[in-house]
């Protein structure tokens, strides 16, 4: 994937891949995003040494930095939120050299100047050979403005393929449906080629998500038992303890299947299903993802009583404490009918998966953070041994993509003794456990790949197009559904409905 | 939270013990953490042949810092054939990584074999009996290999022999040679094992520092003016030689050449091997690889050891690199561990080392001329 790992000096000689020499813009330089990930995990990418020599940051935003101060602030942030401590003080001190600041208006074109200036001295004085790396860690509101005053000040170069190349990074949300993601698509597409666009959503930088490829497509037993034939149903978790903390205002607009089901949810479902890509490259990948985003089976807003569950949280316990219900949260209305939690069985109509549901669940102030795909093998055609009932009798695979990530197996085993009783066992690989060293953040990996120029972990336009489509009938639907959202006690999994809904079908959720 | 070490070895015990010492040992370890249901985690089989006494201690700790990132069962193999005595004991230890954030703590084992006199014999039947099944099987000479009939049964039953070319003199060096140019089918794992050596390791950051140099398009296009390669080292000390820097030498020669094999040109540097008289180095290290050439338009690309004893290696366009910056790499190469799990990484043949070992022997017999 890296054109450079193909020269002969790089053979054989690392499997780390470096980035290309560049500059990266960060809009919003003086946001918690920047502060807590961005800045850390490029300072981590220095430390492993993949971050090109020539290489510099340019923050930009409303602050009053200068370059000094910034430096010193980010130095701050760095030291505090960088997975790997105490800071490196000469990596710093290298890191550092390359990093500049820009205080500036987006509406101010003047400003965009003032960062042409400061790139052009990055180009001379680090060697960033015209190479752009634009990252909108801002609210989608200001991105349209942004693209504009891009353009508008020349900042964006090669439209498409060519050197020196511009790239640029977005944050989610894209979109708040169908209709405003195709405005910003078409905004992004002004100024950017597709090719040029690297839409994030940190879940796929997680090494589980990854190994879930590696997983399928790496090991010769699993594919063949991958389909209708063999699973019974497929489940995928997202699971959240906290509530919506200071995110108020945010999730009033959002709500839970804007946050969570149109990027995180339908990323992990469309990963499980997918077909083999014909090669690891960013297309073929996310080729295969869009096919089965398409052959998901559009629940219509009339149907979302019958495929949906909508929740919300009241009051509760959280760890032993009493927790707030969603209504009584800072700036969220008193009657406030926004879903903190979403539970939805889909069919994915293709050869493969035709007829096999695929419930999905994501909630806020459930009891446990964990992200987990379960796919629940069929039941024993015949119970040779005896009253093997229910979920007992199913194999089941889980994959758990945070915390503790891993695979096991659960599989049917003799009791130890003289008679014949069976007990299900899990069988487990711990990912931690097997390789000892800490995985790299999220950000890191997705930040080397788009300075690599590699998308295959990113988003592409169709499948976010794709993805709203499924989930704004789903919207719409919800608005029309005329009483509250189904409510559950905080620190439970859900509201009853969500158990109804898996229920009615003679399943039940996995036991997380 | 786990400790490290929460079990260290156990009292001296005959080797059909070590089962049941790990397993008895293993579960004392969880109910002293209260984690009952933490798995023994298996990913590598290690064994580290230690025939010096005062090496030993260091290379336990070698072997006690490798179980974070490759937990597994351990072998530490003290082995003296020519002592009067014959012994042959073990001793067992089972130890926890803490957890960390993000890291489950991980177990691993390490068993600690004595054997002197004729018992040597029985190591190699011991060791494949003790093998974790169905997993990659390394075995790393901490001393100057003996390439006798332990070596020689581990070649056969591990997938990796890892020594130290920095350690061995100019016979062990033929004997190295002898062991690559057995005759195994390419990425084969037939009844031998590859060959890792851990001064490879070392000269790996100047070589990734190089290989920089040639992702820029302006150095990549300029490869066949190349015409000098040298490179300064501190003169090893001992029966030693300058293996280690004529490998990296050797290693730039064959990467040119490979690159003009791709262009259809012809490349014929230079590899020169000077003595380098800084005081801030250990005798054996690499201080500095200068590649040189170009002619109205000279080239000049170096990888230097950072200066005052820094752990660091630096990559200096000296000439006909304009736009390139200078670039630092923080390098472990003081640190076993680290070299040990640079080996560790490499499945199968390593044909790039064994090409630059065959051509560092040939730049040491040169320069013996």
């Amino acid at each position: 994937m890296n054109p450079s790992s193909e020269h002969p000096f790089s053979q054989g000689l690392r499997t780390e891949r470096v980035g290309e020499p560049c500059a990266m813009v960060i809009f919003g330089a003086s946001g918690d995003l920047s502060h807590r990930k961005l800045l850390p995990a490029l300072y981590n990418l220095s430390l492993s040494g993949v971050l090109p020599a020539n290489f510099a940051v340019v923050g930009f935003a409303k602050d009053e930095f200068s370059q000094e101060s910034y430096r010193t602030e980010m130095k701050k942030a760095v030291a505090e939120h960088s997975r790997r401590k105490p800071l490196d003080e000469e990596v710093w001190g290298d890191f550092a050299a390359g990093l500049d600041y820009v205080s500036g208006s987006f509406e101010d074109l003047a400003s965009f100047q003032k960062l042409k200036a400061a790139l052009e001295r990055a180009d001379q004085e680090r060697g960033t050979r015209g190479n752009r790396l634009f990252y909108c860690a801002v609210p989608p509101s200001v991105m349209p403005l942004i693209l504009k005053q891009l353009s508008a000040a020349g900042l964006v170069q090669n439209r498409g393929k060519g050197k020196p190349w511009s790239r640029i990074i977005l944050e989610k949300p894209f979109g708040h449906d169908t209709e405003s993601a195709r405005e910003l698509n078409a905004c992004v597409h002004e100024v950017f080629a597709e090719s040029q666009v690297y839409r994030i959503d940190h879940y796929l930088g997680k090494e589980t998500v990854q190994n879930l490829m590696v997983f399928r497509f790496g090991n010769s037993i699993f594919e063949p038992i991958w389909n209708r034939q063999f699973v019974d149903h497929v489940q995928i978790t997202a699971a959240e303890d906290i509530g919506v903390e200071r995110r108020g205002a945010y999730y009033e607009e959002a709500g839970i299947l804007r946050d969570m089901v149109q990027n995180h949810l339908m990323q992990l479902l469309s990963l499980t299903a997918m077909e083999s890509p014909v090669a690891m490259d960013a297309d073929a990948v996310r080729d295969e993802k869009v096919k089965v985003l398409r052959a998901i089976r559009p629940v219509l807003r009339e149907e979302v009583q019958q495929y949906t569950v909508r929740g919300q949280y009241a009051r509760g316990a959280y760890h032993g404490k009493a927790a707030a219900a969603y209504r009584e949260e800072e700036r969220v209305a008193k009657d406030s009918r926004m879903a903190t939690f979403a539970a939805l069985k889909l069919y994915v109509d293709n050869w493969r998966w035709e007829g096999v549901p695929f419930y999905l669940r994501t909630g806020k102030r459930l009891p446990k953070r964990v992200t987990e795909i379960s796919v629940h093998f069929q039941r024993l055609p015949h119970a040779l041994f005896g009253a093997m009932q229910g979920e007992a009798a199913r194999n089941v695979l889980a994959i758990r993509i945070q915390p503790d990530e891993g695979i096991s197996m659960r599989f049917n085993s003799k009791v130890p003794g003289e008679g014949m009783r069976v007990r299900t066992v899990n069988m487990d690989f711990r990912y931690g456990q097997a390789f000892g060293a800490e995985p790299p953040e999220a950000y890191e990996r997705l930040l080397l790949d788009s300075m690599i120029g590699d998308a295959t972990l990113f988003t592409r336009a169709d499948e976010v197009d794709t993805a709203w489509r499924l989930v704004t009938e789903i919207l719409e639907g919800w608005k029309e559904w005329p009483s509250d959202p189904s409510f559950y006690e905080a620190g439970s999994w859900g509201p009853q409905a969500a158990e109804d809904l898996i229920g009615a079908d003679g399943r039940h959720w996995r036991r997380l | 939270m786990l400790a490290r070490h929460a079990l260290g070895l156990s009292e001296p015990i005959a080797v059909e013990e070590i089962g049941a010492a790990l397993e008895e040992r293993r579960a004392a370890l969880a109910q002293a953490n209260n984690d009952p249901n933490a798995l023994r985690v298996s990913t590598l089989n290690l064994v580290a042949f230690c025939h010096e006494d005062a090496r030993c201690a260091d290379t336990l700790e070698v072997l006690s810092s490798m179980v974070v990132e490759h937990p597994g069962r351990l072998f530490l193999v003290h082995a003296h054939r020519e002592a009067a005595e014959p012994v042959l004991q073990a001793r067992v230890a089972v130890d926890g990584t803490p957890s960390a954030l993000g890291v489950p703590p991980s177990y691993s084992e390490l068993i600690d074999i004595n054997a002197l006199g004729p018992e040597v014999d029985f190591l190699p039947s011991i060791l494949t009996s003790l093998l974790e099944a169905d997993q990659p099987a390394c075995a790393w000479w901490a001393t100057a290999p003996t390439f006798g009939p332990v070596w020689r049964r581990m070649a056969r039953v591990c997938d990796r022999m890892v020594v130290d070319s920095g350690d061995m003199d100019p016979w062990d060096l033929m004997r190295v040679v002898e062991f690559i140019r057995a005759d195994r089918p390419e990425g084969h794992r037939d009844d031998h094992a590859a060959l890792g050596d851990l001064n490879w390791a070392r000269a790996k950051p100047f070589m990734a520092l190089t290989a920089r140099f040639f992702e820029a398009p302006e150095v990549a296009e300029r490869f066949a003016e190349v015409q000098r390669v040298t490179v300064r080292y501190v003169p090893p000390s001992g029966h030693t030689t300058a293996i280690g820097p004529a490998m990296l030498g050797a290693w730039v020669a064959n990467r040119l050449a490979k690159t003009a094999r791709l262009a259809h040109v012809k490349v014929s540097p230079r590899v020169e091997l000077l003595k380098s008289p800084r005081t801030d180095l250990h005798p054996g290290e690499i201080a500095e690889l200068v590649l040189s050439g170009g002619g109205e338009a000279p080239l000049e690309l170096a990888v230097v050891r950072a200066e005052g004893g820094a752990n660091a290696v630096v990559a200096e366009p000296r000439r006909g690199a304009p736009g390139m910056a200078s670039q630092r790499l923080r390098i472990h190469t003081h640190d076993a561990s680290w070299l040990l799990a640079q080996e560790l990484q490499i499945s199968g043949r390593d044909p790039l080392y064994e090409a630059a070992f065959m051509g560092a022997i040939d730049i040491l017999r040169e320069a013996r001329r």
